[in-house]
């Protein structure tokens, strides 16, 4: 036996050996992978990667088909046919759950294009808001600007979701443990932060726009943004003081030519996102725009609404200018035409966020709530003058606010959801919808949680009511 | 060592002095015996002692049988010419016999002409005859045994005796794949490994595999077995492109990376299971090991094997669609109970009421032409071998239109060993250089079964494809959008070793591969519907590589020894590995052609857009050991150990410590056992425990990075890739095995159990996160426990063997258990969704479908939690388990003559997806399955599926939406038992070859997956998805092989 012994001594001893020279850990490191760039050394210690970082957002934005992209998915489309404005043609149940507001808790787009999406842009602004407290390297006023758009994206993001989906968590870190079991903050503080943000971040962006173009949010826009935000809080006085601050800003006027409001770098534009997918110009032209009868499928599968085109008055401008028809086989279909391009090689439009016409009508319906009629008409007169109407007549509250609501469901049509979110905030959702989607519900106004959401995160605690 | 003896022959009582010092044992018995007129053999590890038997009376006839001549010779080994020492060599009808010594040679008096049996473990025994001339030296080649307990087992890093094994090994060779027209090794051994699970994904040419050993282990990494081919890990992971949204470029899906492995050079297939078989490959162990053996070149004069086959493929069973009536039917009655009218853009509504199309067959109703040919040649002298092999295979498929899988292999291996008579130094050179090519539609046409049968005329009198102005998606169109595979690997190794002191080898293998994959997806302008309005045809470009080198320089040290009464036996293995790996993939958009002549052309596109890009590195370091002791030919004691390092973790969690112990006791070997043979022939019990671990993670997840965006004006900004955490480490796999191996009937009959009992903890996830974190997942260690135990049984009968007769089994049974033990959290965790403790990981949990609501005609869902209102979580808690529960394969084999007959029947129990709660309801615009005409139409009346409907908002669209996506009606049984495979083989009478110059050359009808037994009521239970995918075609050829010599 002693022999195994001995064998066995020096087996051991060798494997032993073994062991201890491959302990050498050098051979097990490796370089980051050409294709990532390593945020400790680099990115947020110079001028040029941490800008990378902010327009890396809107980059993601506008080549999305969801959120911000205007496309098939995005708050623009979803939520114009949650709304009256659209008539939607596809058999695909995504959109039809939204057209019909009966919207099921798995719906995809839910999920992945308005829920996921937004907190996936509230991440990366908080990532910068984060890399930017501890850095060196970047000079002060890149990094003032810069804080601001992330403030700014941050707050624009929580602005959609706490619309469409109510009480949402308030996100303001990047530490994935206190995210993941976050619960559902009250719309009051979520308000809060967005006010606080868009203040903050009105104090550190520029005035002008970083390289001239109106594609990077500057002071202006933190400023229009905040007058909407007063307005959805029925704050009247900064609504109307930040809309004011806008349409006393010599670089917006409103375009005399309404074909000309969605090119790139217009008079109106506060903030436009550049496409950036190959041979298309906007997502939105490419969807609404139809050369045939609209498709079964979801791309190209809506048309104007009945209610919306009866809505406009006999000799509105918006009604020749920004809708169109194709007639196949008798049946006339009209499509948005604010967009004019459907697909071009060659950039055009740009995608409009934010415009000046939106906050004469906040300014309109902040001074009619304050009793100032006659600023508020003389506001949506500018409008009505570029559409060739005649002045607004209105001369009571309830008369000045229909004409206000009327004003912007002509104006602000299948743009960034207005209609809906204006049905929601003024409670007249229930009286324009029931009577013409027959699923309505007056729950309907909020749309449910992703189903997987509430699954993942058991503190968000119910479903929104009605799902 | 033992003796065996009759005690009146050889009394025990009897005592005799003699010395001996340095005597063989073979003479030092026959010395002892010879005065006693006795003899002995020597036999499976025992020696026995007989008299000597008269010689026949009329012995002395012949002067010259009578003339007692000494012969010499030497014993080696067919595969590598080594020698065999210890081989017993035994004169036919009498009871003499010698053994050979360490070089293999004996020398044994003999009386004329004789028959020697030459018996050897781990070879087939073997009968020779010598002349009554002078004898010389005789040269005798044993050849390893390929079946039974002797059969030489690859294992890792060397080799061993099925007998002596104390691991779970289980193996397929050349004979088994060779019966089956298969073009990927896994397919060939379906139903034949037990733990090993392995379920097509698509029945498309070059589809990938789901492949489970023994269960799934890991929540959320990967759960692939190792491959190993010829010493040089093999990628289990495909370089086919699939974007973000799991959407692929062809409709396959996914390619198996084993498409690159030619199963003609396929000399076996060793599955390691156990701790003791796989811990010695440490971190990668945990899911199992399958080695793969390419066939070496043999020594003696060249020979050419040629081997070519042709047959036909279909689909073996479909499924009865609706026809126009019954659709048109179905969508009026869907209108009325939704209330509504069909619209002007309901355009099936309004097309001709008169035709119909059975989709179905239209588009999967072809037959798939299979062409396989290969040939090689192999031969060599004492010191250098060579093997050469080409090979062609080409297979169509069911679809209209042409397309098919095609691949081309060539093999060259060549070894060498030194020339002194030890051959101490040896090398071992091997390349396989595989190329593929795939052309398949870009989707799997297989999902137009649902097309409304009465849709319009898909070519207009011109022949051109018919889009009815824009409303009719014209299934004929996808027959244009093209998708284009060519795949190629290049796998080369080396080994060199060389004996610098007796029973000291050193040894280096090396390994290089390089597979390379090109995929493209053509979407010509003329396949494109108009009202889609696409200025020019589309293309999708990827392409991926993936390199990798390895180098594992060993020292092996074998003794045997005598000591005593005891003889032992000690084999050392240690070893280093160095590897590397890189992985590279890139996918494109390439837009604005100007001609669709030009779409596979990436240079030709106007715009290129990235759509991703994916760059890894990964090193690998590790130093291994093994130490296997056998003592008596009877106790067996293996050590395995392992220490890894993966750049795949953080730098201070790289390293970790894998291990495993392995006993074996042969008790059939025990002297007070003995009296049971040959009824209990054999008989081991064996055991182990270890810990091997999972690295199967993406590379740099502890990595805090920035990727480049979208671009943004003219600037590319920039996103962060992941949410990042330095501080995972490795998976731990801890496996206990207990195994019975019996032999009865001088072993004709084989009976084996297995039972496991493995445990995976400190789960290593990508933790699916809540998306207000801005990401789906986190990777992170769980306190999560899963286990996954089971019993393995596999039963190998000789049923008959008479003269030219024969009829072999084999039957193998698995049943896993998979269960969640532990799961610290979970409740409050996202994983809540999915998983239950006590629960397999496989199992669906969501809302139980109770039937269809009599009154309502919707289907209704229990109140899980009694609160008398159906929501969700509260009653999102049914539990359904998924996936394999038990599987098995019987194989028989029958030979009569020159016929020979082998038949597989494969059997799968198990849950899987109902493709009648696919993504459309019935009721809308889609075609479905004649089952739906069970569907509620008044109250009162109970019926299987609930009213149509074509509103996914009505209350049967909404309550569609959670059957469909949320309810335990998603999953059916989908259990069957397939005829898997038969193959009828007639072997060529060899007075036929003969005059051709050939030899050993056959005939033979394959037929694969012939019929299937199962409720399942889709096309292909085996198959079986969310949508109708293309299933295994039924398959039949008929072949020829030849060998020229």
């Amino acid at each position: 036996m002693s022999a195994i012994q001995h064998n066995m001594k020096k087996a051991g001893l060798l494997v032993c050996w073994l062991f201890i020279i491959s302990s050498c850990t050098k051979f097990v490191e490796i370089d980051p992978p050409k294709t990532e760039t390593i945020v400790g050394p680099k990115v947020f210690t110079n001028d040029v990667d941490a800008t990378g970082a902010v327009i890396g957002v809107y980059g993601e934005m506008i080549h999305s088909s969801g959120f911000a992209g205007g496309y098939t998915q995005s708050i623009t489309f979803l939520s114009a046919l949650s709304a009256d404005e659209l008539t939607n043609y596809s058999g695909q149940s995504v959109p039809r759950q939204f057209y019909e507001n009966a919207i099921s808790v798995n719906n995809a787009a839910i999920e992945r294009s308005l829920w996921n999406e937004g907190y996936r842009y509230i991440y990366a602004a908080n990532r910068v808001l984060r890399g930017l407290q501890t850095s060196s390297g970047v000079s002060a006023a890149t990094k003032s600007q810069l804080i601001g758009e992330a403030q700014f994206i941050r707050a624009f993001c929580h602005f959609y979701l706490v619309n469409l989906f109510g009480a949402v968590p308030l996100i303001t870190s990047t530490d994935y443990e206190v995210n993941m079991i976050k619960p559902r903050t009250s719309v009051d503080s979520v308000y809060k932060q967005i006010i606080a943000d868009l203040r903050n971040a009105q104090s550190l962006l520029r005035n002008d726009y970083v390289d001239g173009q109106k594609v990077r949010p500057n002071k202006a826009t933190a400023t229009a943004f905040l007058a909407r935000v007063y307005l959805y809080r029925k704050d009247w006085a900064n609504a109307g003081q930040q809309a004011s601050l806008l349409i006393n800003d010599p670089a917006y006027r409103l375009n005399d030519t309404l074909n000309e409001v969605f090119l790139q770098n217009s008079a109106e534009a506060i903030w436009q996102l550049v496409p950036n997918m190959p041979t298309y110009n906007t997502w939105e032209g490419a969807n609404f725009i139809l050369t045939a009868a609209p498709a079964v499928s979801s791309v190209n599968a809506t048309a104007l609404s009945p209610e919306l085109l009866a809505a406009f008055e006999p000799g509105d401008l918006r009604r020749t200018n920004w809708v169109d028809s194709i007639t196949v086989d008798t049946n006339q279909y009209f499509f948005p035409y604010k967009y004019k391009v459907k697909r071009s090689d060659y950039l055009t439009e740009y995608s409009m966020v934010l415009r000046l016409a939106e906050q004469y009508l906040i300014r309109a319906e902040a001074r009619a709530q304050r009793g100032n009629f006659l600023g508020a008409r003389s506001d949506l007169n500018m409008l009505r003058r570029r559409a060739g109407l005649p002045p607004a007549i209105a001369n009571t509250l309830a008369a000045m606010l229909r004409a206000i609501t009327h004003e912007r469901q002509v104006e602000l049509f299948t743009e960034w959801g207005h209609r809906w979110l204006d049905l929601k905030r003024t409670n007249t959702a229930a009286a324009v919808l029931s009577h013409i989607k027959p699923a309505w519900k007056n729950t309907a106004v909020l749309y449910p949680l992703p189903q997987n959401e509430l699954a993942k995160n058991p503190l968000l605690g119910a479903q929104n009511e009605g799902y | 060592m033992q003796a065996f003896y009759n005690d009146e022959q050889l009394s025990s009582a009897e005592k005799i002095d003699v010395s001996f010092r340095n005597e063989r044992l073979d003479q030092v018995l026959t010395t002892l015996l010879k005065k006693r007129r006795l003899t002995w053999y020597y036999r499976e590890e025992t020696f026995v002692i007989l008299p000597v038997k008269d010689p026949p009376a009329d012995a002395g006839k012949d002067e010259m049988m009578e003339k007692e001549v000494t012969i010499t010779g030497t014993v080696t080994s067919q595969s590598d010419n080594t020698p065999i020492p210890v081989a017993s060599i035994q004169i036919k009808g009498s009871q003499h016999g010698v053994h050979t010594d360490e070089s293999g040679t004996f020398t044994l008096p003999v009386n004329g002409p004789t028959t020697l049996m030459i018996r050897s473990m781990g070879y087939d025994p073997k009968e020779i005859t010598v002349s009554n001339k002078q004898p010389e030296h005789l040269k005798i080649r044993l050849t390893p045994a390929i079946k039974g307990l002797n059969e030489v087992l690859v294992i890792a890093y060397g080799t061993a005796i099925r007998r002596n094994l104390t691991g779970s090994v289980s193996r397929i060779t050349a004979e088994d794949i060779s019966q089956q027209p298969v073009a990927n090794p896994l397919q060939a051994m379906q139903g034949r490994v037990t733990g090993l699970n392995i379920m097509q994904t698509s029945g498309l040419p070059g589809s990938d595999y789901k492949v489970e050993l023994r269960g799934r282990n890991s929540i959320s990494s990967g759960n692939n077995p190792f491959y190993i081919v010829d010493g040089v890990p093999f990628t289990a992971t495909t370089l086919s492109w699939a974007s973000d949204l799991g959407t692929s470029l062809g409709a396959n899906m996914s390619s198996s990376p084993l498409n690159l492995i030619n199963v003609a050079d396929i000399e076996s297939i060793d599955v390691l299971k156990d701790a003791d078989a796989t811990a010695i490959y440490g971190s990668r162990g945990a899911n199992g090991v399958i080695l793969i053996t390419t066939k070496k070149g043999r020594k003696g004069p060249a020979g050419a094997h040629v081997s070519v086959y042709t047959g036909i493929g279909q689909v073996g069973h479909r499924v009865q669609y609706l026809n126009t009536q019954q659709y048109l039917q179905m969508r009026r009655e869907a209108f009325a109970n939704d209330g509504a009218t069909p619209s002007a853009t309901d355009y099936d509504m309004h097309w001709d009421s008169t035709r119909y199309t059975n989709w179905q067959r239209e588009m999967i109703g072809g037959a798939s032409r299979i062409m396989d040919a290969q040939a090689n040649v192999s031969g060599g002298s004492e010191h250098a071998q060579f093997a050469m092999g080409a090979g062609y295979r080409r297979e169509s498929t069911v679809y209209p239109g042409s397309f098919a899988y095609q691949k081309g292999a060539v093999s060259m291996r060549a070894s060498f060993s030194t020339l002194d008579e030890n051959k101490r130094g040896k090398a071992l050179f091997s390349a396989n250089y595989v190329t593929d090519r795939n052309q398949l539609p870009s989707t799997d046409l297989t999902v137009l079964s649902t097309v409304s049968p009465n849709a319009p005329r898909p070519y207009d009198e011109n022949g051109v494809l018919n889009w009815e102005h824009g409303a009719f998606d014209n299934p004929y169109a996808n027959l244009l959008k093209r998708y284009t595979m060519n795949s190629n690997n290049l796998l080369a190794s080396a080994v060199l070793s060389y004996e610098v002191l007796p029973g000291l080898q050193v040894k280096t293998s090396m390994g290089y591969t390089r597979m390379q994959m090109n995929e493209t997806q053509i979407n010509p302008i003329i396949s494109l519907n108009p009202s889609y309005d696409y200025a020019s045809g589309y293309s999708l470009f990827a392409d991926g590589n993936i390199s990798s080198w390895i180098v594992e320089p060993q020292a092996i040290y074998e003794k045997k020894w005598q000591h005593g009464k005891h003889r032992s036996k000690l084999n050392v293995l240690a070893g280093l590995t160095f590897q590397q790996d890189w992985r590279s993939q890139r996918s494109f958009l390439g837009t604005g052609y100007t001609s669709d002549a030009l779409l596979e052309d990436m240079t030709s596109a106007a715009v290129l857009t990235r759509l991703g890009v994916v760059n890894t590195q990964y090193r690998y370091n590790a130093a291994f050991g093994r130490i296997n002791y056998i003592l008596d030919e009877r106790y067996i004691l293996n050590l395995t150990g392992r220490r890894d390092g993966s750049s795949r973790f953080g730098p201070d969690n790289r390293f970790a410590n894998f291990g495993a112990a392995g006993a074996a006791w042969i008790f059939s070997q025990e002297k007070w056992l003995k009296g049971l043979s040959p009824f209990l022939s054999f008989g081991k019990l064996r055991g182990s425990y270890g810990i091997t671990g999972n690295d199967q993670i993406t590379d740099y997840g502890y990595l805090d990075t920035y990727v480049v965006a979208p671009l943004y004006q003219d600037d590319r900004g920039l996103m962060a890739s992941r949410l990042y955490n330095p501080a995972y480490s490795w998976e731990k796999n801890l496996k206990l095995e207990a195994g019975l191996e019996l032999g009865f009937a001088d072993d004709r009959v084989l009976f084996n159990v297995n039972w496991y009992y493995n445990r995976s903890s400190n789960q290593l996830v990508d933790y699916t996160l809540p998306g207000a974190t801005g990401f789906p997942s986190i990777r992170r260690n769980l306190p999560a426990l899963v286990s996954n135990t089971g019993y393995e049984f596999e039963l190998v009968t000789t049923n008959i063997s008479r003269g030219r007769f024969s009829w072999s089994s084999s039957l193998n049974l698995s049943m896993p258990r998979n269960k969640l033990v532990r799961f610290p959290g979970l409740q409050s965790s996202s994983y809540n969704a999915w998983y239950t403790e006590g629960q397999p990981l496989n199992v669906f949990k969501g809302a139980h479908l109770l039937g269809v609501d009599p009154k309502t005609g919707v289907y209704v869902f229990e109140d899980m939690n009694k609160d008398s209102a159906f929501t969700f979580p509260g009653d999102y808690t049914a539990v359904k388990k998924t996936g394999t529960l038990l599987y098995g394969g019987w194989q028989n084999s029958f030979q009569f003559r020159n016929w020979q007959l082998d038949v597989l029947f494969q059997y799968v129990k198990q849950n899987n997806f109902s493709y009648l709660y696919a993504n459309v309801m019935p009721g809308m615009n889609a075609n479905q399955p004649v089952s739906v005409l069970d569907r509620w139409q008044q109250p009162g009346v109970n019926t299987a599926i609930q009213q149509y409907t074509q509103s996914p908002g009505s209350p049967a669209g909404l309550a569609f939406a959670i059957a469909m996506a949320s309810s335990d009606q998603m999953y059916n049984d989908a259990s069957f038992i397939r005829l898997k495979n038969i193959c009828l083989t007639y072997q060529l009478p060899a007075k036929w070859l003969k005059k051709c110059r050939l030899k050993n050359s056959q005939v033979f009808l394959q037929g694969q997956n012939v019929f299937t037994i199962t409720r399942y009521p889709g096309i292909d239970p085996e198959t079986a998805a969310q949508l109708e995918t293309y299933p295994p075609l039924r398959s039949l050829i008929l072949g020829l092989r030849f060998n020229f010599f």
